[in-house]
């Protein structure tokens, strides 16, 4: 456990002081700012946009992080052949894919603790009320980033940065089509294709499962159950990729 | 050492000249535009709502609320084209179909269909899809059965149907209180008034104020005046048709067996058959309800006030 931890502070050290994760938390920020803008030139509810593209930017920039810092620790740890002196110590594979998933989700911790922070700050200089009901759309964001780093971790154990970094992108985009996908295809002829929607609904992640944003911001009522399992969903997902990422990367030749 | 400096002058005095020349080129395209194409029209090309609910990915709430400023700007543009119409309902549909939940567009989308654009039809398609959707616990939402209201009274002429939508408006707690007098104003231009008094009396329960309640009560005896008018009128003529000419008062009536009794007044007066016209009128002062409009001849408010400018 202490030698995962020791990992996961040192990756945690070493993502946060990547310009990626500047620049795209920056981003971020100004995207919130826009917000404030968007929100003056509409009619009628101005805070109903300002919750809405602060969330989104959680997400969005969420996953940018979680691809473009995941997918490449493992490459340079090689690339580098710093790996060599990490695993010549009495550390195991595991151990090392586990801390290095934690400290990038400490990295993922501050991306949402900061933007958070901005999203209620700038709803309550709106409008002063703190939505604490934001946090229903905030927590299975934040499992469904944990979802992605699982993912960009298990393919950068498999093949290089740039196509693992596609290859995350491609999981999370099919992950928020195939509910979609499966209900336009319900009135086609073609069985062929219900097939296809069918297979691509059961092996990619259902990522709309923890939209919860639109009923947050609307103020529906989201039934514990449902917010739970989508929750247990997510963490069993999340932890099947990383099996699967521990178990290509014990197998891996690290040459 | 002297080339130096010439080359490093040189170099700067080329940088400024381009930057003057980017500064000249972007002056010159914001005052004298080379295309004359409108982007904007390009708003009626967007693919359809549920397509574009799956490629927002989990961003439908954003991509709604872009579309919604780029609808407003789009709309408001002083030169008016007929295709603004045309895309305004496509417009107003994917924003709807991406955030179904969004009050707003479904509120001023479809006021501007109907008053605007003359767009009724599609108008009352927006309010429905609207009052399908938006959750009921919203302040607004009453906004949207009072529009359709509104445009059954007002472009279609149809009484009825607008009480009723009226009076779903009136049963929400954040609509305003004198909702349920229009509702029954209304009723009263229809061809059975009877109907606004079970609706004035469950209202008269949940009256807050006592003002209100006086309000309501006079509203009910004035719809009750309306209705014994109607129903003497048609005695009336029935008397006529067998006698061939008018009664002289209305006890006649009630010896033809036309009627069984001459029915109290609510506000104390008398019926009596005018001389005149030979209308039946009530010796107290009642406010007639008539709707004062014309719908089919007169301009919709948004026209006039353009026409005052």
């Amino acid at each position: 456990m202490q030698k995962i931890i020791a990992i996961a502070i040192n990756t945690f050290r070493e993502s946060v002081r990547d310009k990626i994760f500047y620049s795209l938390l920056a981003f971020a920020v100004l995207m919130l700012a826009f917000s404030l803008v968007l929100g003056n030139l509409t009619i009628g509810d101005e805070i109903k946009i300002i919750k809405d593209f602060g969330l989104g930017a959680i997400s969005l920039f969420g996953v940018l992080i979680a691809i473009f810092v995941g997918i490449s620790l493992v490459y340079k740890e090689m690339e580098k052949r710093t790996i060599y002196v990490i695993l010549a110590n009495p550390i195991s594979r595991t151990q090392f894919i586990l801390g290095k998933y934690a400290g990038l989700s400490l990295t993922l911790m501050v991306e949402v603790v900061v933007m958070s922070g901005g999203l209620f700050a700038l709803c309550y200089m709106k409008d002063q009320v703190i939505y604490w009901e934001l946090f229903k759309a905030i927590i299975p964001i934040w499992f469904e980033l944990q979802l992605i780093l699982a993912a960009a971790i298990f393919f950068s154990t498999l093949v290089s940065p740039f196509i693992s970094g596609m290859l995350t992108m491609v999981v999370f985009m099919i992950g928020h089509l195939t509910s979609d996908f499966r209900q336009l295809v319900v009135n086609m002829d073609n069985p062929a294709i219900k097939k296809m929607a069918d297979v691509l609904y059961y092996t990619f992640p259902n990522l709309e499962s923890l939209n919860y944003k639109a009923r947050v911001v609307h103020g529906l009522a989201i039934p514990w159950q449902e917010f739970f399992l989508s929750l247990a969903y997510a963490t069993a997902y999340t932890v099947m990729l990383l099996f699967m990422a521990i178990f290509v990367f014990n197998r891996k030749d690290v040459k | 050492m002297g080339k130096e400096i010439i080359k490093s002058l040189a170099f700067y005095l080329l940088f400024l000249g381009v930057m003057w020349s980017v500064f000249l080129l972007s002056h010159q395209q914001k005052t004298h535009p080379l295309s004359q194409y409108d982007k904007s029209d390009e708003l009626g090309y967007l693919p359809s709502g549920k397509v574009l609910k799956s490629l927002a990915l989990t961003y439908d709430e954003i991509v709604a609320d872009v579309l919604w400023i780029k609808t407003i700007a789009y709309i408001g543009k002083s030169d008016k084209k007929a295709s603004q119409s045309s895309h305004l309902y496509q417009l107003l549909d994917t924003i709807t179909t991406l955030d179904p939940f969004y009050v707003d567009p479904y509120e001023s989308g479809g006021v501007l269909l109907s008053a605007e654009f003359k767009q009724i039809d599609k108008s009352f398609s927006i309010l429905k899809k609207g009052m399908e959707n938006v959750p009921k616990h919203h302040k607004r939402y009453w906004y949207l059965p009072f529009f359709t209201a509104f445009n059954y009274m007002y472009y279609k002429g149809d009484y009825q149907t607008a009480a009723k939508y009226l009076e779903v408006a009136a049963s929400f707690p954040q609509s305003p209180s004198y909702l349920p007098l229009l509702v029954a104003r209304l009723y009263a231009n229809t061809d059975d008034p009877a109907v606004a008094i079970p609706f004035l009396q469950e209202m008269l329960q949940n009256a807050s104020t006592p003002k209100m309640k006086e309000e309501i009560e006079s509203r009910i005896k004035e719809i009750l005046v309306k209705s014994h008018i109607k129903y003497l009128n048609m005695a009336m003529d029935q008397y006529k048709e067998n006698a061939g000419h008018y009664p002289e008062n209305l006890f006649q009536l009630v010896k033809k067996g036309l009627i069984t009794e001459i029915p109290r007044e609510p506000f104390g007066g008398k019926y009596f058959i005018s001389a005149k016209d030979h209308s039946i009128q009530t010796t107290s002062d009642v406010d007639d309800m008539k709707l004062h409009i014309q719908p089919k001849t007169s301009q919709p408010f948004m026209l006039q006030m353009q026409n005052k400018k």
